[in-house]
C-alpha cells in the first residue's frame, strides 16, 4: 500500500513539469496552448527515434530533447500565436482563437508521431539508461523514479527563480500585467513572448522524456490525457503560479493514488474533470493563493 | 452529370453523405452557441447522452420516436441544469469546463453496466435513413436561419461582440445565453440518437476529446456566423480525405494545418470567403453595366 504513495511521489512529478509549462505560457502570454501535450508526446518521441539509431546517454539525450522541443514550440508562437494577436484586436476573441488554432496545430506533431511509431507503443532501449531498482524501507524504487521527482524539483526551483529573480523574469512579469506599458518601458513583448514558449516548450519535452523513460516507452497519445489533469492542476493552484501548482500537482496524484487504492480504479480520472468543474464555480481564481501575478 | 449518373453517384457515396449529416447536425450544436458568444463544447457530451439513452430505451422494446423524445428530452435537462450550473464562466473557462463534463459522460458511460461498459452498446434496430437525416437537417438548419434573423438574430449579435454592451439595449443575457446552451445540447442529442439508429452501436471511446476537436474544426472551417458553415463544414472535412486519397494517413496533419490557416487569415471559415467572393461578383458586374458607366467618377 505505501508502495502506492512513492508512486504518487513519481505521478505528482510529471504533473509539475507539465503542469508548470502550462501554466508560464497562459500565465504571461495569456494562451491557454492545447498542443502542449503534443509538445511533451514529441519529448518522448525524439528520445526513442534518437536512442533508437544512437544508444546515447541521458546527459546528452536529455538537453537535446529540451532544446528541440523548446524550439518547437517558438516556432509554434511564431507561425501560430502572433499572427492571431496581430490579427484579433480583440482581447477575449484572441484567446478564443489561439485555443482552437493551437488544437489544429497540435495534429501535425500527433500525426507524425502515429506514423513513425505504427500507432503501437514502442519500447526505449535499455542502454539510454540503465533501469536499476532498490529497496528502502520495504519500499520499491528505482534510479529512474528518483531523478524524475529529483528533476521536477529542482526545475521547478529554478523556474520560481527565473521568474522571481532574474532581469528576464521581472520583465516576464511586467508583460504579465501590462503589455502595452511594456513596450514603453523597452521590453520586447515579442521576444519575451518567444522565450516563454521556449521554456515552457522545453519543460513539457523534458517531462515527456521523463515519462518515457519512467514506463520505458512511449506511445502518439501519451500527452493526451494530462492535458485536463494539468488543467485542472493549474485552476488548483492558480494559474500562473508556480508554488501553487507544485502543491496542486501534487496533491492531485495523491488523491488519484488514494482513489485508486480506497475506491475503485476506474474512477481515477474523474477526480480532475470534477475538480474542474468544482472548483471552476466554487473559486476560480485558485485554492492556494492569490496568482503570482496579476491578470487582466 | 445526367439524372441516373447522379443516383448512381449518391448511391456510391451513401454512407459518407450520412456521415456528413450526423457530423453536421453536431456541428449546429456547436455553432448555435458559439455565434451567441457561448464557448460550450457540452453538444458532445449531449450526443453522448442521445446516443446512450436512445440505444437502452431500444434494447428494452421502445418504438423509435418514443426513445429519441426521451433521450433528447434527458439532454435538454442536462444541457439546462449545467448552463444554470455553469452560468458565470466565460470564454475558454467555460469551453474547458464543458470539456470535461463531456470526458465524465464518457467516463461515466464505460463505467456503468446499463451502457455496456467499455464495450458499449450494440444491436440496436437500424431504423434511420437517408431521407429522413435530410429531412431533420434541414429542419434544424431552418430554426437555426431563423434565429440568425430579424430582432433575435441582431440580439444575438450583440450579445457576441459585446456582451457588456447587451444588457444597457435590454437583452436578457442570462435567457438568451441558456436558450443557446439548450438547444446546443438538444442538437448534439439529435446527433447521436439518430447515430446509433443509424449504425446500431456506441462505444464511449467514439465521443472522446478527439470528438470535440472534429466538430470544433467542421464548425469553425465552415464559419460560425450563419448555420450554412458548419453544414459545409461537415461535408468538406467528411469528403477532403476522400478527394484527397493520396494523403492518406496524414489527413489529420492536413486537417489540422486547415484549422490553423483559418482561424489566422479567414476568420469567418470557408462561408466567409464565399460571401466576399459573391460580393465582389456583384460589384464586378454593377461596375459593368451601362448605367453605372455613365454615373461620372
Amino acid at each position: 500500500m505505501e508502495q502506492q504513495f512513492v508512486n504518487a511521489l513519481i505521478l505528482g512529478s510529471i504533473y509539475t513539469l507539465f503542469a508548470l509549462g502550462l501554466t508560464l505560457s497562459w500565465g504571461v502570454l495569456n494562451v491557454l496552448n492545447l498542443a502542449h501535450g503534443a509538445l511533451f508526446m514529441l519529448g518522448g518521441l525524439l528520445a526513442w527515434v534518437i536512442a533508437k539509431e544512437h544508444p546515447i546517454s541521458l546527459v546528452v539525450l536529455l538537453p537535446l530533447t529540451m532544446l528541440c522541443c523548446g524550439v518547437a514550440a517558438v516556432a509554434l508562437d511564431a507561425f501560430v500565436f502572433q499572427p492571431i494577436r496581430r490579427r484579433y484586436e480583440e482581447h477575449g476573441s484572441a484567446e478564443m482563437a489561439m485555443l482552437i488554432a493551437s488544437l489544429g496545430a497540435a495534429a501535425i506533431p500527433l500525426t507524425i508521431a502515429v506514423q513513425l511509431t505504427d500507432d503501437q507503443v514502442q519500447t526505449i532501449p535499455d542502454a539510454v539508461f540503465p533501469v536499476q531498482s532498490w529497496t528502502v524501507l520495504g519500499l520499491h524504487i528505482t534510479n529512474v523514479g528518483v531523478m524524475v521527482i529529483a528533476a521536477s524539483l529542482t526545475l521547478s526551483l529554478l523556474l520560481a527563480l527565473f521568474v522571481n529573480r532574474s532581469k528576464h523574469g521581472h520583465a516576464l512579469r511586467a508583460l504579465a500585467f501590462d503589455p502595452e506599458t511594456c513596450g514603453l518601458v523597452g521590453i520586447s513583448a515579442s521576444r519575451l513572448a518567444a522565450l516563454t514558449m521556449f521554456v515552457s516548450g522545453a519543460l513539457a519535452g523534458g517531462a515527456g522524456l521523463l515519462l518515457a523513460l519512467h514506463l520505458g516507452s512511449v506511445q502518439a497519445h501519451m500527452g493526451d490525457s494530462l492535458l485536463l489533469k494539468a488543467f485542472a492542476v493549474i485552476i488548483l493552484g492558480g494559474v500562473g503560479s508556480i508554488g501553487g501548482g507544485v502543491a496542486a500537482a501534487f496533491l492531485l496524484a495523491l488523491v488519484e493514488t488514494v482513489m485508486v487504492v480506497y475506491v475503485d480504479a476506474d474512477l481515477k480520472d474523474m477526480v480532475a474533470f470534477a475538480l474542474i468543474i468544482v472548483l471552476l464555480l466554487w473559486r476560480p481564481q485558485g485554492l492556494f493563493a492569490r496568482a503570482a501575478w496579476e491578470r487582466a | 452529370m445526367t439524372a441516373p449518373a447522379f443516383i448512381t453517384w449518391l448511391g456510391d457515396n451513401e454512407t459518407l453523405i450520412q456521415s456528413a449529416l450526423i457530423f453536421a447536425l453536431l456541428a449546429f450544436g456547436f455553432q448555435v452557441a458559439l455565434r451567441s458568444g457561448v464557448y460550450t463544447f457540452a453538444a458532445v457530451g449531449c450526443w453522448a447522452i442521445g446516443a446512450y439513452v436512445t440505444g437502452i430505451l431500444m434494447l428494452r422494446g421502445w418504438a423509435t420516436l418514443p426513445a429519441t423524445v426521451v433521450a433528447i428530452g434527458a439532454a435538454a435537462l442536462v444541457s439546462l441544469l449545467l448552463a444554470l450550473v455553469l452560468g458565470r464562466l466565460r470564454a475558454l473557462y467555460l469551453a474547458m469546463a464543458t470539456v470535461a463534463f463531456d470526458l465524465l459522460v464518457i467516463l461515466v458511460a464505460s463505467t456503468l453496466e446499463i451502457t455496456g461498459g467499455p464495450t458499449g452498446l450494440y444491436g440496436i434496430p437500424l431504423v434511420t435513413s437517408t431521407p429522413v437525416l435530410l429531412a431533420v437537417v434541414a429542419a434544424c438548419a431552418l430554426v437555426l436561419r431563423q434565429r440568425e434573423r430579424g430582432h433575435t438574430g441582431r440580439q444575438l449579435e450583440v450579445m457576441r461582440t459585446d456582451e457588456r454592451l447587451a444588457p444597457a439595449l435590454g437583452i436578457d443575457v442570462f435567457r438568451q445565453r441558456i436558450n443557446a446552451s439548450v438547444l446546443s445540447g438538444v442538437l448534439g442529442a439529435l446527433s447521436g440518437a439518430l447515430y446509433i439508429t443509424l449504425v446500431g452501436a456506441i462505444a464511449p471511446t467514439q465521443a472522446g476529446f478527439e470528438l470535440i476537436v472534429t466538430t470544433l474544426t467542421m464548425a469553425v472551417i465552415g464559419g460560425t456566423s450563419s448555420w450554412a458553415g458548419p453544414l459545409l463544414g461537415a461535408f468538406v472535412v467528411t469528403w477532403l480525405p476522400e478527394v484527397l486519397g493520396f494523403i492518406g494517413d496524414w489527413w489529420p496533419a492536413v486537417q489540422g494545418l486547415i484549422l490553423v490557416v483559418i482561424v489566422i487569415y479567414a476568420r469567418d471559415g470557408l462561408i466567409g470567403i464565399v460571401r466576399g467572393a459573391v460580393r465582389r461578383a456583384r460589384h464586378l458586374r454593377a461596375a459593368r453595366t451601362p448605367e453605372a458607366r455613365e454615373v461620372p467618377a
